[in-house]
């Protein structure tokens, strides 16, 4: 787990660790270890079933952990009821009320905070625990109503119909509805996933910009690689209830730690390789100067290289030769295949190279990432 | 060949989504609705403004004024809207709960419970009626031993009555309310909690709103049919003291010939119940029902 020193100054907000979840003796969640930080934007990243929901609904206080615990603020939230928690969630489905109307959606959680903080139970709680309560007057919601509103552009939107609003829509109401309550942690089910592409793209960004003007810490669930590359500070990728490798964007897409990892984000040339010792490794019967180090001498390993690291070249001044094997347009570039003796490999270039020349590839030391051999244990 | 096969196709798909054709399967439930329900209706209009002298027949509203003026008619359509009333809200505070409990219990049982829920309507009205005259009734097990240790008569005081009508109508508040409670989304309710509400609060602000089409509807299946029953209120309840039940009266009304005014008295209820009916719908809206927040 690699994470840089600006993050390991801040101040943990959530802890989790050996999480497990169990359904019906199928372990959805291997042991799973997690410190997010405040005011970071995190995202699990992972297929589906790979316990990526699960960990956020553990977390939200909807789901208890077979094992293990969670640390929030300090606080073991074991036994903390999910309306007791400073956590609000953003369903996948949205999940708004339907027999309420955008501002009553919204209002919702004061309106809760108020109920729970009037009557005998709130007069003990300031006379007797000294605690400051907040009661909110019906025009200070209505002035917190408006300007959550207006955080997710849905100014003047109060009196409308949950029902005649757009996904785009509701998802912004739901996303309100959560901010309202200032939680210190904001949890995101695959929130974009109903929106067509285009609003998909526009959200991602909105998002980010919330999370940045809020200061709120967002932890964001998604099967989307391309989004979490987006959006995050930091991705946790997860792949069978257990993760897989905890980074920052650049990190998790230059530096795969495994192999499903390199699969997951992105397009990749895998091929199988011997480190022979410290920056080299051979592969395809050829040695290669690399930037990696601290394998033990021939291990066998995983060399990753990234379709755009390749270069198509002349024949004769690359390191291997073939041929062009196939060239589809892909709108920014071409994406070329060059069968060669050993395999294919898929470069992504600007260049236009006709199908069946003769070319030689080539690539820098820096682009090729060694990963340790990724073997997945069934249980 | 083939063109002419697909015009075919396209032919017979064509001819059966034609409208005419749809139309048409509705048309046994139009005869029956109309032999049945309407062309009674009418009837019974009619019936209302004639008053037979001898063979002759003459329009008045004489039934009407009759119906309107007479106040054992009043006082029985009290008695059986005050019975209906009672036996309604017993049916919906035992029925909710048990609605609710329902559509928690795993979803395997859950059909072995509404059958047994259901097993009674297997059996005859008149016969289960008759069941509970031999327990409840004057002179029945129950009564009898209730009058004599402890001076309780359910046959005299409506006991028995009421007992006899929840008993009869009991399903038809249970059902449409699982009905709405087990279409609310999970996900609804997780929001609530989410959002802070315990559950207490949620159930007040989320599940009960959200399953208030079927409490309506269940009030509606159970307060038109006990308002106008009369098997119930004739074996179960001393009728000859405490007041006729209304559909009672239409009926000895038009058993001893009095079309008139039995069928001016049916199209007064008629019209209550329809007014009734409407005002319970216009709550069952979404809408009105977020006005009360405190």
């Amino acid at each position: 787990m690699s994470e840089t020193n600006e993050i390991q100054e801040r101040k943990a907000i959530i802890q989790i660790s050996d999480l497990t979840k169990e359904y019906d003796g199928q372990i959805v969640l291997k042991g799973i270890d997690l410190t997010i930080y405040e005011n970071e934007f995190v995202t699990f990243l992972g297929p589906s079933g790979c316990g990526k929901t699960t960990t956020l609904r553990i977390i939200g206080g909807f789901e208890e952990p077979t094992s293990g615990s969670v640390i929030f603020d300090g606080k073991d939230m074991h036994n903390v009821p999910c309306y007791e928690r400073a956590t609000n969630t953003v369903f996948q489905r949205y999940a708004l009320f339907p027999h309420l109307n955008v501002f009553d959606n919204v209002a919702f959680g004061l309106k809760i905070q108020n109920s729970k903080n009037k009557g005998i139970k709130g007069f003990i709680k300031q006379k007797i625990r000294k605690k400051d309560l907040k009661i909110f007057t019906k025009s200070e919601i209505e002035q917190e109503v408006k300007r959550v509103l207006h955080l997710v552009g849905l100014d003047g939107f109060e009196k409308r119909s949950i029902a005649k609003m757009s996904g785009g829509q509701q998802q912004r109401v739901a996303i309100a509805r959560a901010l309202i309550n200032k939680p210190r942690v904001l949890l995101l089910d695959e929130p974009l996933s109903a929106l067509d592409l285009k609003l998909r793209q526009e959200m991602q960004y909105e998002l980010k910009e919330m999370q940045r003007r809020t200061g709120i810490t967002f932890i964001f669930v998604t099967h989307d690689q391309e989004e979490a590359l987006t959006m995050s500070d930091k991705i946790v990728v997860m792949n069978k209830g257990e993760i897989q490798q905890v980074g920052t964007p650049e990190e998790i897409y230059n530096e795969p730690i495994n192999k499903f990892v390199a699969q997951f984000i992105g397009e990749s040339n895998i091929i199988e390789g011997k480190m022979l010792k410290d920056y080299l490794v051979e592969f395809d019967g050829k040695k290669y100067e690399c930037v990696d180090r601290g394998f033990s001498e021939n291990e066998i390993v995983d060399v990753v290289i990234r379709p755009e690291d390749i270069d198509i070249v002349e024949k004769g001044k690359g390191y291997i030769s073939g041929v062009v094997d196939s060239i589809i347009f892909k709108g920014v570039h071409f994406e070329i295949d060059v069968k060669t003796k050993d395999r294919i490999y898929t470069i992504h270039t600007t260049d236009y190279h006709k199908e069946g020349t003769e070319v030689d590839l080539i690539f820098t030391p820096e682009d090729l990432h060694i990963m340790e051999k990724w073997t997945y244990v069934d249980i | 060949m083939s063109t002419f096969k697909k015009s075919l196709k396209r032919h017979v798909k064509l001819k059966f989504h034609k409208p005419d054709v749809v139309k048409s399967l509705a048309l046994p439930t139009l005869l029956v609705i109309l032999v049945l329900i309407v062309l009674p209706m009418l009837l019974l209009l009619g019936y209302s403004f004639i008053n037979k002298e001898g063979i002759a027949f003459k329009l008045t509203f004489n039934n009407y004024v009759v119906a309107f003026a007479t106040s054992y008619y009043w006082d029985s359509l009290f008695v059986s809207f005050k019975y209906a009333l009672i036996a309604t809200l017993i049916c919906l505070l035992i029925g909710y709960p048990f609605a609710y409990f329902l559509s928690k219990v795993h979803p395997r049982y859950q059909g072995i419970i509404l059958l047994l829920i259901n097993a009674p309507m297997w059996v005859n009205m008149t016969l289960r009626v008759f069941g509970l005259k031999a327990l409840l009734g004057n002179g029945g097990i129950i009564q009898q031993f209730l009058v004599e240790n402890f001076h309780f008569d359910v046959y005299n005081n409506g006991v028995a009555l009421v007992i006899g009508l929840v008993y009869i109508y009991l399903p038809f508040m249970i059902i449409p309310i699982y009905t709405t409670l087990i279409k609310i989304d999970p996900a609804h309710i997780e929001a609530g909690y989410d959002l802070g509400a315990n559950p207490f609060k949620v159930f007040q602000k989320i599940t009960f709103p959200l399953s208030f089409s079927g409490v309506l509807s269940g009030i509606t299946m159970v307060f038109l049919p006990t308002a106008t029953a009369i098997v119930a209120p004739h074996y179960l309840y001393n009728w000859s003291s405490g007041g006729q039940f209304i559909g009672q009266i239409i009926e000895a009304k038009v058993n001893k010939g009095y079309y008139g005014e039995g069928s001016a008295i049916s199209i007064f209820l008629a019209i209550l119940i329809t007014i009734m009916s409407l005002t319970a719908n216009k709550f069952d809206r979404y809408a009105t029902l977020s006005e009360g927040e405190e």
